[in-house]
């Protein structure tokens, strides 16, 4: 017991591996081989579309939680949440764990999320390719860190500890981000390619933050898509944003950036790379619709849901040669 | 050396007055953080538009989550 | 000390609290004793949620509320009848039933003990109680055992206090078997129970569950939001409500109601429920 006062992520981690814990989620290797298992659609779950939530589970495959809203939770507050999950399979979302960042990730998120991931079973569980703070400073939201080598090793090494306290490897989302993160020698796709390799996790892949990352630097969406490690995709996220003045400075004009901001409609062009996306690989891809404000009418929502599946369906309707070899 | 400049980029993401300071007098700036050269050189090399969009992008975060900019743990 | 030895107030005073005791640990007996719901039924039909929260009446009333704020019951005079373009719109079997109901115009408290709609509940009911969340003959039978041990407790000490009061010549009994008859008739009604531990439990977690929706549930709009709407009454009822938005109910079912939401279940614990999500200033996650 001593030693659980000390060193409650250890006492954590022995207990877990000791009762021969099974995996509480589904993490791992991505599935390569298209099993028959069907893609599904999903929201993220908010307190204000409960309603259209419970009431259309027929047409929601799944729903996200953000995790880090119930790492302080008490039993009585996770209750509902476990009735919850007893109606649609739940997936977790954290926010703030900063994995690729250069620190150490911290021990009390590592064991907030074990227990909540006890608590609930979700099917998974999914973090940032993004550090959150650093040298004492909080940023309070995701930031690109610089994409460079040593910064691999230490995103590698946070996701491996994640994996081993966790029983599985988190899902990791490419972020959006405003400015490209000086001092980055390798590309986006390079980075996020040699640490999802490097720590053998699966990719959560937010194709508005790549269409945002694309729009912003002048590159082709779809160039960027297929430079991304589709191999290891089994999660997608789609949401939408928009566009936002850059400020006057000297010797220079100004122009607009895409701003990510979750409180607009996904647009077309989102879906069209979704529908790239799953013409690309032969693994079924779990897809999650984010909205965090101005919600529209549930009808609107569940407009999107069905825009996604048809997406999906289109893509998977015009298979790339090679992937249907692959899923053979 | 990625995590000094990391640390360099949170201070200017979550300190106004440091970007402020930053984009006034890089050089001034940067000696105060300790950065290696190539460091020095990204930074003197920086999307100056879009550190400023992003610092404010995370700036509207903190208000609007109340959370204060200086780590209380770290 | 012998309780047995206090008399008067003092010996009222002991048996409230055993009495409040008793009922107290045969609350919590049913609660871990009855068995946990083997698979939860979904809880996408406002319908279902109402009947496990208020039973058959309160089933029809928020299906007759759903189908009034859909047009397919409209109003002639005070009264409601069902609108000509129904049949195909009608979603479940207790709408349906509703419905028929109102083939003639009638009151909104008819269709309460309406023989049909009634019917439709019956299939709610064995769907909860298979699942555990109402009690059926077994968990009734299972329940009599402990209401029996806490009647002996509460009755025999009552009865053998009166024994001795009358055999040491005092008659000032009468509040003693006031109290005691009214412990009976509380166990009788916990006996008697419609939810289990699980269902109440149910309730109370799709309370917090749908915090958010309610106190928002000004802002819905009569007409519009259809599911919420129905939702929204199915976990919380027609209280849930603002008159001035939804001034049909009153004319339907008036019943004095709060315009300002009413507090959580005594079992939720009303903490936040909400998903942070992004919000403003950008997400990029």
């Amino acid at each position: 017991m001593e030693a659980a006062v000390d060193d409650p992520l250890g006492a954590f981690v022995r207990d877990r591996v000791a009762g021969g814990e099974p995996d509480r989620v589904a993490g791992g290797e991505p599935d390569r081989v298209a099993g028959g298992e069907p893609d599904r659609v999903g929201l993220g779950w908010r307190g204000d579309l409960a309603a259209g939530i419970f009431a259309h589970l027929d047409r929601i495959d799944l729903v996200e939680l953000i995790a880090d809203d119930y790492f302080k939770a008490d039993a009585k507050t996770l209750r509902p949440l476990q009735l919850l999950s007893s109606q649609v399979p739940l997936t977790l979302h954290g926010v703030a764990m900063g994995l690729a960042g250069s620190e150490p990730v911290d021990d009390a998120r590592l064991l907030a999320m074990g227990r909540l991931i006890d608590a609930l079973k979700p099917e998974s569980w999914s973090e940032h390719l993004a550090f959150v703070r650093s040298g004492g400073f909080e940023i309070g939201h995701l930031a690109a860190p610089p994409r460079r080598e040593s910064n691999v090793a230490a995103a590698i090494a946070n996701i491996e500890r994640a994996t081993r306290v966790i029983a599985a490897a988190p899902r990791l989302e490419n972020i959006a981000t405003l400015v490209e993160p000086p001092g980055s020698p390798l590309s986006e796709p390079a980075w996020t390619g040699t640490i999802l390799d490097g720590a053998g996790a699966p990719m959560l892949l937010d194709l508005h933050n790549l269409y945002a990352n694309a729009r912003n630097t002048g590159q082709s969406p779809e160039a960027l898509l297929a430079a991304m490690p589709l191999a290891r995709v089994q999660g997608v996220h789609l949401s939408g944003g928009h566009w936002i003045d850059e400020p006057a400075m000297s010797g220079r004009t100004a122009g607009q950036r895409l701003l990510d901001d979750h409180v607009h409609d996904v647009p077309e062009d989102v879906f069209g790379l979704l529908a790239v996306l799953a013409a690309r690989v032969p693994q079924p891809l779990e897809v999650i619709i984010e909205r965090d404000g101005a919600y529209p009418d549930f009808d609107v929502l569940l407009g999107q849901v069905d825009a996604a599946r048809a997406a999906l369906a289109r893509g998977r309707a015009h298979r790339h040669p090679a992937t249907l070899k692959a899923a053979a | 050396m990625s995590a000094l400049l990391e640390a360099f980029l949170a201070r200017l993401y979550a300190d106004e007055h440091a970007l402020s300071m930053f984009l006034r007098d890089p050089e001034a700036a940067m000696d105060g953080a300790g950065l290696v050269e190539a460091d020095r050189a990204a930074m003197r090399a920086a999307d100056l538009v879009g550190l400023r969009m992003a610092a404010k992008s995370y700036a509207n975060k903190r208000a609007g989550r109340g959370k204060p900019a200086k780590a209380s743990g770290h | 000390m012998n309780p047995f030895a206090l008399h008067g107030f003092s010996f009222l005073f002991f048996y409230i609290g055993l009495g409040v005791v008793t009922l107290v640990a045969l609350r919590y007996w049913f609660r871990i004793s009855e068995p946990a719901p083997s698979d939860m039924p979904r809880f996408n039909d406002p319908y279902l949620i109402a009947y496990l929260r208020g039973g058959e009446e309160e089933a029809i009333r928020v299906t007759t509320i759903s189908l009034a704020d859909r047009g397919l019951l409209v109003f002639e005079g005070d009264q409601l009848k069902r609108a000509s373009n129904d049949r195909d719109l009608a979603q479940r079997d207790i709408e349906r039933a509703v419905l028929q109901a109102f083939a003639k115009p009638a009151s909104g408290s008819a269709a309460l003990t309406d023989k049909g709609a009634r019917r439709a509940c019956e299939a709610y009911k064995k769907a909860l109680i298979k699942t555990g969340l109402m009690a059926g003959p077994a968990v009734y039978s299972k329940r009599l055992v402990s209401v029996g041990v806490a009647a002996v407790i509460l009755m025999g000490t009552a009865g053998y206090k009166v024994q001795l009061a009358l055999s040491q010549g005092r008659h000032n009994v009468g509040f003693l078997i006031m109290l005691a008859l009214l412990f009976a008739a509380i166990l009788i009604g916990v006996w008697r129970m419609r939810r289990t531990g699980a269902g109440d439990a149910a309730v109370a977690d799709m309370k917090q569950l749908f915090k958010r929706l309610k106190d928002r549930a000004k802002t819905l709009k009569s007409g519009g939001q259809t599911n919420e709407l129905a939702m929204l009454l199915g976990v919380f009822g027609l209280t849930a409500l603002s008159a001035s938005a939804f001034p049909m109910i009153d004319r339907i079912y008036p019943t004095p109601r709060a315009d300002s939401g009413s507090s959580c279940s005594s079992s939720s614990s009303c903490s936040s429920s909400c998903g942070g999500g992004c919000g403003g200033g950008g997400c990029g996650g």
